[in-house]
């Protein structure tokens, strides 16, 4: 029965917050401690083992973006289980005499758990600063029990790369992009740097000279299936590009050629960088180093405004365009 | 490092909202000015003194960096000049390692490396020799072919300052200063714009014979620094502090660019400069301008030079007679700090032992309109100071009437009510702090200040871009907003050539007069008391 579970109050929660930062304040004297906090970032995730992946993520995230965290693991036990601790992450920052520090509450649950953790997320936001849910599992967006939590946080930020049947992921967060959710992908920030070397590519007179002139894009994938990221830029390219044939196949992309006539444009992966060759076969490195989580999530919240390309571009995918 | 990247790259973007993507989206398709950098056009960066301190500590690892940031164009190339013979080969290979000297912060990527130096080109060449333009010019239409550089060429001259006018001339002779086909041609000038107010006319025309004022990129390294910028963004995007920025509410401002370091070598360069003109003619005149410049219309290069150089205009200028009232200069003496003996100014390396070289400057500057009459701007900086430290701070009016008097030691009655400090930290530990008075815990009712940090590197972290990069990047883009414009060069000459006419009319009898590491000498103190103030401590 779920009274057999304590109760787990928002107050007593971040007064146990308080105590840890006093605590902190106590025994800390060669540096400063600096609480930081500039939004709430919700973190919804399943099962174990993945505690210390999550605690570095949060961790190197915090340095662009003091925030305080809030996780909710849930978890699959026989028995309801709901039970919370509040704990700081102090990192000193590189050259710098404070230490700067972000509170994190963590919620382990069973899912019949998931109205009582809405309820005391509800007072465990910080006030007037924005609020995000990072679905750290896309699976639970298609979770009914799951649902109850959206309205805690109107940004959405989950990475589509996660689904299995990548259509119909994007479908579902498109759903909730039309229901008034801003939705946000990590599978979309991943292809920054793929957009922005084409883009620098056409900044030369003789590529933009050849925009209107493409009539066909290859867009090709290194693994099996059609994947979200591959989808995202066949329909990016489509928006731009709408007469030209674009062929788009597999994940985890590996190539994007756009040909017009007999010139053509191409950007690969090359493991650590991208390499770009241009119209006159003039090449050039663009370094692309391996983006964490942490990196991904720092891009995204650096946009919590409306993103005009993406939805456009998530539209554009789920309704077929391409 | 990865994240450093990404959030460089956000935060500029974020800098002033939006502001300065205006007008650059054209016709690209594939732009997505909320997630990419703004884009810098193909082109050429051609550097006059290559072989030089700053090319190899600031402009080349500014360059690269930004090459590591996906922010240079495909289409971009970088010819160097100086006298001394090289290769193009040679060349690449000094500044590898150079590069792997100075690029602090940030990793050194072989394979983008040398992708990078295939597009670095040599020429030796004397900037007074017009043969040497003519090979430029030849050099310059290769490498826009092979490169696909458009045409478009930003030239840098980073050699001495009495090279400038003849750089420029030779640009023009041999038709470089124009180019056909819509391509740009731009030229960026180094500090210092002459060493007194003729001298600056001088170089104008000089300049102005073969290029235009908006071809011309006058660099103040402290106006590309993201503090300073970030004033901007404190004043003219937070409504609350705007209605109390004027002589209603604020007593007085102090700005401080202290140094604990000595000349380190560039004794002979700095006898002839001082203080003065080393830093508060260019860099505190333009510091203090964004302090008390009126917000313009739109934030574009015009419109907020124009404030700037307004606010420059009507600083007052004294009279020779007024100048020891309103100034003063200062030099270092010998002194043992922390155990160490450190020598005076005269006994520097390089240095006159009689030199009356001012190496601390202190100025109360009169702003002469409706926003600021009556408030004065107290401007110091020196070297060897206590320790490195710039910052502004911004001295409130205390309450009309206080409620919270305490009793002195003789019985007097002073008030425990401080008044309110604004500081915006420049360097090191940018940020901004207001000092606020609070009950003080326990019974009765005293006050104590407190104070509400706000750091700049905690809340965000990450690398930012040097001042170098920021304006590498404006001058390759067109945008001349962080660039110093004529009229604010002579505005600020205006202001600052009385006092050192004065200065050498009357030299100070007695120098050195402040001990290394202290704060100034006591006139500078006195000068501060005649009004009711002191300099505080940063
Ligand atoms: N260094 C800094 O951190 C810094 C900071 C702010 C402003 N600045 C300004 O930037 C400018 C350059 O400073 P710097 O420190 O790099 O000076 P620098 O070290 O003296 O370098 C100037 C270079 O110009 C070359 N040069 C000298 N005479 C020449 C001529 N007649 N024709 C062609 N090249 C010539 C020299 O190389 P060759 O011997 O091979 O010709 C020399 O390496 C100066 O105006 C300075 O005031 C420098």
């Amino acid at each position: 029965m779920p009274a057999l579970v304590e109760e787990i109050r928002a107050e007593k929660l971040l007064k146990d917050l308080a105590s840890v930062w006093k605590e902190l304040g106590q025994h800390e004297t060669e540096y400063a401690v600096v609480r930081a906090c500039a939004l709430t970032l919700l973190v919804a995730t399943t099962g174990d083992g993945d505690e210390q992946d999550l605690a570095g993520t949060l961790g190197d995230l915090m340095h662009s973006n003091p925030s305080r965290y809030v996780v909710l693991r849930l978890v699959d036990k026989p028995e309801p289980e709901f039970a919370a601790r509040v704990f700081a992450q102090c990192q000193l920052a590189f050259g710098r005499r404070q230490q700067l520090c972000c509170e994190q509450i963590e919620f382990t649950a069973t899912r019949d758990r998931i109205p009582d953790f809405y309820a005391v997320a509800l007072g465990l936001t910080v006030a007037d600063l924005p609020v995000l849910l990072w679905i750290r599992d896309a699976q639970l967006l298609m979770e009914p029990a799951f649902q109850a939590l959206l309205p805690l946080a109107r940004p959405l930020i989950i990475d589509s790369a996660q689904f299995p049947d990548a259509l119909a992921g994007l479908k579902e967060m498109e759903l909730r992009r039309d229901a008034g959710w801003r939705v946000k992908d990590l599978a979309w920030s991943r292809l920054t740097v793929w957009r922005e070397t084409i883009a620098q590519m056409f900044e030369t007179s003789a590529c933009r000279n050849l925009v209107n002139r493409i009539d066909r894009v290859e867009i090709k994938g290194r693994f099996g299936p059609t994947g979200t990221d591959v989808q995202y830029l066949a329909a990016w390219l489509r928006r731009i590009l709408p007469n030209a044939q674009i062929t788009a196949t597999g994940s985890g992309v590996q190539r994007i050629r756009l040909v017009a006539g007999g010139q053509r444009v191409e950007v690969a992966d090359a493991g650590e960088a991208l390499v770009a060759t241009s119209l006159d076969g003039m090449v050039t490195r663009v370094p692309d180093p391996v983006r964490s989580d942490a990196d991904l999530l720092a891009e995204e919240l650096s946009i919590l405004g409306p993103d005009p390309t993406y939805d456009a571009t998530l539209r554009a995918v789920t309704r077929g365009i391409n | 490092m990865k994240t450093a990247t990404i959030l460089t790259r956000l935060q500029r973007r974020r800098g002033i909202p939006g502001a300065r993507l205006k007008g650059m989206a054209q016709a690209n398709p594939f732009q997505d000015p909320l997630r990419f950098e703004r884009r810098v056009p193909s082109c050429a960066v051609v550097i006059f003194g290559a072989n030089g301190d700053l090319t190899k500590r600031k402009l080349l690892p500014s360059l690269y960096r930004l090459a590591f940031e996906r922010r240079l164009p495909q289409g971009f190339a970088v010819v160097g000049i100086s006298r001394t013979a090289m290769s193009d080969d040679d060349f690449r290979k000094t500044l590898e390692a150079s590069l792997k000297e100075f690029l602090e912060n940030s990793p050194f990527d072989q394979a983008l490396w040398d992708d990078f130096a295939r597009g670095l080109f040599y020429l030796a060449g004397d900037v007074g020799d017009d043969a040497a333009y003519q090979r430029l010019a030849v050099r310059l239409d290769e490498i826009a072919k092979t490169r696909q550089t458009a045409g478009n060429v930003l030239f840098y001259l980073s050699t001495q300052p009495s090279h400038y006018g003849t750089a420029a001339g030779g640009l023009g002779r041999a038709g470089l200063a124009k180019a056909a086909n819509g391509a740009w041609r731009r030229l960026v000038v180094e500090k210092p714009f002459g060493h007194d107010q003729a001298s600056a006319r001088e170089l104008e025309n000089q300049l102005h014979e073969h290029f235009t004022e908006d071809q011309l990129y006058r660099i103040d390294h402290y106006l590309g620094k993201e503090t300073v910028q970030n004033i901007l963004a404190f004043r003219f995007g937070n409504p609350l502090f705007e209605p109390l920025w004027n002589r209603q509410y604020i007593n007085h401002i102090q700005i401080t660019a202290a140094e604990s370091i000595g000349v380190e070598g560039r004794g002979g360069y700095y006898q002839e400069a001082g203080a003065l003109r080393d830093m508060i003619q260019n860099h505190l005149l333009q510091v203090l301008a964004t302090v008390a410049m009126e917000p313009s219309a739109v934030f574009e290069a015009t419109g907020v030079r124009d404030e700037r150089a307004k606010l420059l205009r009507s600083i007052r200028t004294y009279k020779h007679s007024e100048v020891h009232q309103h100034t003063v200069a200062g030099q270092y003496g010998p002194a043992r700090v922390g155990g160490k003996d450190l020598p005076g100014f005269r006994q520097e390396e390089g240095v006159d032992p009689q030199a009356m070289t001012d190496t601390y400057a202190a100025v109360t500057f009169q702003i002469e309109n409706w926003r600021w009459a009556g408030v004065p701007f107290y401007v110091r900086t020196g070297k060897r100071m206590p320790k490195r430290v710039t910052d502004i701070a911004i001295r409130f009016n205390p309450v009309p009437h206080s409620l919270f008097m305490t009793e002195g030691e003789g019985g007097e009655s002073i008030d425990t009510a401080r008044p309110n400090m604004l500081i915006l930290r420049i360097q090191p530990e940018e940020g901004i702090s207001l000092r606020f008075s609070s009950k003080q815990p326990g019974a009765g009712m005293k006050l104590r200040p407190v104070s509400m940090d706000f750091n700049y590197g905690t809340s965000f972290g990450g690398r930012t871009p040097t001042a170098y990069e920021t304006l590498l990047v404006d001058a390759m883009v067109g945008d001349a907003t962080l660039y110093t414009r004529q009229d604010m060069v002579e505005a600020s000459w205006t202001a600052v050539q009385p006092i050192l006419e004065a200065w050498q009319e009357h030299k100070p009898e007695q120098f050195p007069n402040y001990p290394a590491g202290t704060w100034g000498p006591k006139e500078s103190d006195e000068m501060l008391a005649r009004n009711g103030h002191e300099w505080r401590i940063p």
